[in-house]
């Protein structure tokens, strides 16, 4: 019996996978987006606190005037002041019409990151 | 007088290189980028310090630096919008609110009353990571 040898194969084309692959790389390189969001509460934790030690009350007239508790500070010191407020209380944050929601956030995120709990208050 | 051209003939380009690293920037963009939308393009959310697990954007109401409150195509009101909401995501989650960083503090205030008004408890703002 004789074997009839096999027929050589042809490479396969790159061409279409590559068109394919550059199609897949346009697509995903204008779809996707970097940039990345993170939440920051400001729900202020509901109520039911009950009777508490006295807030804080740090009060934000623009950006370049804060003061906390009557006594002025800038932004740079905002952490080394907060510092200086007992574990776990509360800073209530007021907010005068010059402010931006950027400067609250950095106060807020200031006094976050060192343990201590934010409360929004409105003149309403 | 027949003249003869020295006939060479290209060798085919060696296309394997670049395929390579168009695989490797295909890979690079599935995995670092994402493809969901992103609601909080048109403003400029807040940078925040605090490093958190990150969030879409995705559903988000939209306060523009003039306090107006944009949904996914058009101007809303507060209340339409969470009624709109509560009509599509029954699983919803926090209340998400992308505010512009140059937006004034008090009218983002406003916002918040009215979503607090409405009876959500959780709001979370829209930050983005980094620092000035």
């Amino acid at each position: 019996m004789r074997f009839k040898a096999r027929a050589r194969r042809r490479p396969v084309g790159l061409t279409s996978l590559i068109d394919v692959i550059f199609l897949l790389l346009l697509f995903f390189m204008l779809a996707s987006s970097f940039t990345r969001y993170q939440a920051l509460d400001v729900s202020s934790g509901g109520d039911g606190g009950g009777a508490e030690a006295k807030p804080a009350y740090l009060r934000i007239h623009s950006s370049k005037a804060i003061d906390l508790n009557g006594r002025s500070l800038a932004k740079t010191e905002l952490p080394a002041r907060l510092a200086v407020l007992e574990e776990d209380s509360v800073v209530a944050i007021w907010s005068g019409p010059e402010a931006d929601v950027q400067d609250v956030v950095d106060v807020m995120s200031a006094a976050r990151r060192i343990g201590l709990r934010t409360v929004l208050v409105t003149g309403r | 007088m027949r003249m003869k051209r020295p006939e060479r003939r290209e060798p085919p380009e060696n296309t394997i290189p670049l395929i390579n690293v168009v695989f490797l920037m295909l890979i690079f963009f599935l995995f670092a980028g994402s493809i969901a939308r992103d609601d909080a393009r048109r403003v400029e959310p807040p940078l925040n310090i605090i490093e958190d697990e990150t969030i879409r954007s995705t559903g988000a109401l939209i306060v523009d630096p003039e306090g107006r409150t944009f949904s996914g195509g058009g101007e809303t009101t507060v209340a339409d919008w969470l009624e709109q909401r509560g009509a599509t995501a029954a699983q919803d989650g926090p209340v998400k609110v992308a505010a512009d960083g140059t937006l004034k503090a008090d009218l983002l205030e406003e916002v918040l009353a009215e979503l607090k008004q409405a009876g959500r408890s959780d709001i979370v703002l829209i930050t983005r990571r980094g620092q000035k």
